[in-house]
């Protein structure tokens, strides 16, 4: 008898506490499920907002251009200059003036022709283009072959068309070697292609036409050839100082004007680095924005559950009185209650993580894989101990208070 | 610690609650020896000061003023986690409302004193059946408190507040919900003590109950007015 009334200290074992904190997330239901509820869309949102920026950043550079930096030569639209815009002799004059480009292309606009298969007719944007384009892996083949060199003016018969213009005429990769009626003629279709720059698939979904330059077929072309859009492309060796090729470039095409330094030149260069840096500090400001709102979000969520589990420490007072009189320290009373609400968090974080998983898949099958939901374990694992931490800041003040709880007020009616 | 000191003494025992009223004396230099093996009941009018009382004799709270001590050890040195062991050990606690726990079975309940005192669940199961069945309770042990009566639920509360073997047993107006029947029961139980050194402190209204305990402690507005010994 003697031993004890020893006060001595005993030890509760963890895996008794933990089937008793489930005992009471599971008695105390409603505010179990809130509190999980608010931690899912907590962490749902995490999960989502960092696998969107993720995707967006890598859909976006896949967008980009995959072969070296491009830059282009695209007419000024202002009339003042149509005098001035980029020329047939301008692309002349840059393919024997730039031998260390990776390639010249030229690409004239033949708007919307009306194309027609076996199968269907459809109006379909349409440009020349030299072979040149197909050089650099700006395109991928898809099936048959892309342009080549002997496919010149006076070989007027192929043309290539890009998925989006196949799917419209009712054609798929059997189709290849198939005729086709563009304008007044029949062409054949040697090539299937899909665009990877960007830009190269500029036209929505209405799919793109190529046919070899000098193809304009004269009955459909607009009233002057010389009318239409011009775009030259220069691609230049990777890792080439872009700013210089623009200065070359400018140089060149003002000599060619005789143009005096403050002159408007009647074309702009732009450059694919310039546009793909543009995107990457439009996705980096995405990203910030939506950590910005997701931290909001977290903190919202944790303010939810601390004050639902401060009303149910409340509901909860003759329970802890009594754990209490019976012997629970304050420390055993503050870790139950802390336990409880990693339970519920970490509960809601599976939640959430199922429920990503569902809308991943559901969004990649619809989207086609343009937005990829696809987060890492890294962010799975840190949206789960952030679901954790939330857990335990928001328990931090119900079970303080829960541990400081005069036992005797409480056990009164 | 001393077994030969009473299992309490009260010194000048004074509690003062601050209220927005001003201060309310609910004790005021309360001197009380209780001895070992005793068996007394606390009687008064509402508002005397008995559970205020009990709740400095099981440690529940502390005295404004003057000492308590359990087997002479004043409480005032023990820090949280010697009390709390102390309250474990050494005090069961029985009190008007059953204060059982709903979401626990019955047995749950009646283990929890084991539980903080970190007994293994086996040895748990087996010592919470056996304080039922000295309450007559063996076959109820897997019910919820809800699905028992006033009476049996008061029963569960006591193999409760027997199951740790603690020397020192405090009822607080423990018949005050129940039926003649039951009160005489639990009663019954509550002064059942195999070993014979269980000391009961009971507060009650109930002069008949009063009356079957050897010693009588009467409190007027937080002060001792009488303490009789059969
Ligand atoms: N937590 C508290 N805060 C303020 N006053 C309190 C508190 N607890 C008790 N009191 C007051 O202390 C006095 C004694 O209360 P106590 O509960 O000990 O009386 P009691 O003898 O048990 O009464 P009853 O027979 O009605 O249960 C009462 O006036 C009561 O209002
Ligand atoms: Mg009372």
């Amino acid at each position: 008898m003697t031993a004890s009334i020893e006060p001595r200290r005993a030890v509760v074992p963890f895996a008794d506490q933990l089937a008793d904190a489930l005992r009471e997330v599971r008695a105390n239901a409603l505010a179990s499920l809130l509190s999980a509820l608010a931690v899912t869309i907590a962490t749902l949102g995490v999960l989502l907002v960092a696998s969107i920026t993720q995707g967006l950043g890598r859909s976006f550079e896949r967008l980009a251009f995959s072969g070296g930096p491009v830059l282009t030569i695209a007419p000024d639209p202002r009339p003042s200059l149509s005098a001035l815009r980029p020329t047939r002799r301008d692309y002349v004059a840059l393919r024997s003036a730039l031998p260390d480009a990776r390639r010249v292309s030229l690409v004239q606009s033949l708007g919307t022709q009306t194309l027609a298969s076996a199968r269907a007719t459809a109006a379909i944007p349409t440009v020349t283009a030299d072979y040149s384009l197909f050089q650099t892996g700006r395109y991928d083949v898809l099936a048959g072959r892309p342009l080549v060199p002997s496919d010149g003016p006076e070989q007027r018969r192929v043309i290539v068309l890009d998925r989006a213009a196949a799917e419209r005429l009712g054609l798929d990769v059997a189709d290849v070697g198939s005729r086709i009626r563009l304008g007044g003629q029949f062409v054949h279709l040697v090539g299937l292609v899909k665009a990877k720059g960007l830009g190269a698939d500029s036209s929505g979904g209405d799919g793109l036409a190529i046919v070899p330059d000098a193809v304009v077929p004269e009955a459909s072309a607009s009233p002057s050839a010389a009318a239409l859009p011009l775009v030259i492309e220069v691609e230049v060796p990777p890792g080439a100082d872009l700013d210089t090729w623009q200065a070359r470039i400018g140089i060149l095409l003002r000599r060619e004007r005789n143009l005096a330094g403050a002159q408007q030149a009647g074309f702009a260069i732009s450059s694919s680095e310039r546009v793909r840096a543009g995107i990457r500090s439009t996705t980096a400001l995405i990203s910030l924005t939506a950590t910005l709102l997701m931290s909001i979000s977290l903190v919202v969520g944790a303010v939810g559950i601390v004050n639902v589990s401060l009303i149910s420490v409340r509901h909860r007072y003759f329970e802890i009185g009594l754990r209490i009189a019976v012997g629970a320290t304050h420390r055993l009373i503050m870790r139950q209650f802390l336990l409880e609400n990693v339970i519920v968090a970490v509960a809601g974080a599976l939640v959430a993580i199922g429920v990503f998983a569902l809308l991943a898949a559901g969004a990649n099958d619809l989207l086609g894989g343009v937005l990829v939901l696809d987060a890492s374990p890294l962010v799975i694992g840190l949206a789960v101990l952030a679901a954790v931490a939330v857990g335990v800041v928001s328990g931090v003040a119900p079970a303080l208070r829960a541990a400081n709880l005069d036992p005797a007020t409480a056990l009164r009616t | 610690m001393n077994l030969d000191a009473p299992v309490a003494s009260l010194r000048g025992v004074a509690k003062t609650y601050a209220t927005d009223g001003g201060p309310v004396h609910a004790l005021r230099g309360v001197d009380l020896d209780i001895r070992r093996g005793e068996h007394t009941a606390i009687v008064g009018g509402s508002g005397s000061g008995k559970t205020t009382l009990l709740s400095l004799l099981g440690c529940l709270d502390r005295p404004s003023a003057g000492s308590v001590a359990i087997h002479g050890v004043v409480t005032s040195q023990l820090d949280d986690e010697a009390l709390a062991s102390l309250r474990n050990e050494g005090i069961g606690f029985v009190f008007q409302q059953f204060h059982l726990i709903r979401s626990a079975s019955v047995a749950q309940n009646v283990e929890l004193p084991l539980y903080y005192r970190g007994v293994a669940r086996a040895e748990r199961r087996r010592r919470a059946a056996a304080a039922l069945d000295a309450v007559g309770l063996g076959d109820l042990a897997q019910r919820f408190p809800q699905q028992l009566s006033g009476g049996q639920q008061q029963r569960v509360a006591i193999a409760r507040a027997i199951v740790g073997d603690p020397h020192l047993l405090l009822a607080d107006e423990p018949t005050g919900n129940l039926d003649a029947e039951n009160a005489a029961l639990c009663l019954r139980m509550l002064m059942a003590d195999a070993a014979g050194d269980r000391t009961l402190v009971v507060v009650t209204h109930d002069l008949d109950l009063a009356r079957r305990c050897r010693r009588v402690v009467t409190l007027r507005a937080g002060e001792c007015v009488d303490d009789r010994v059969d």
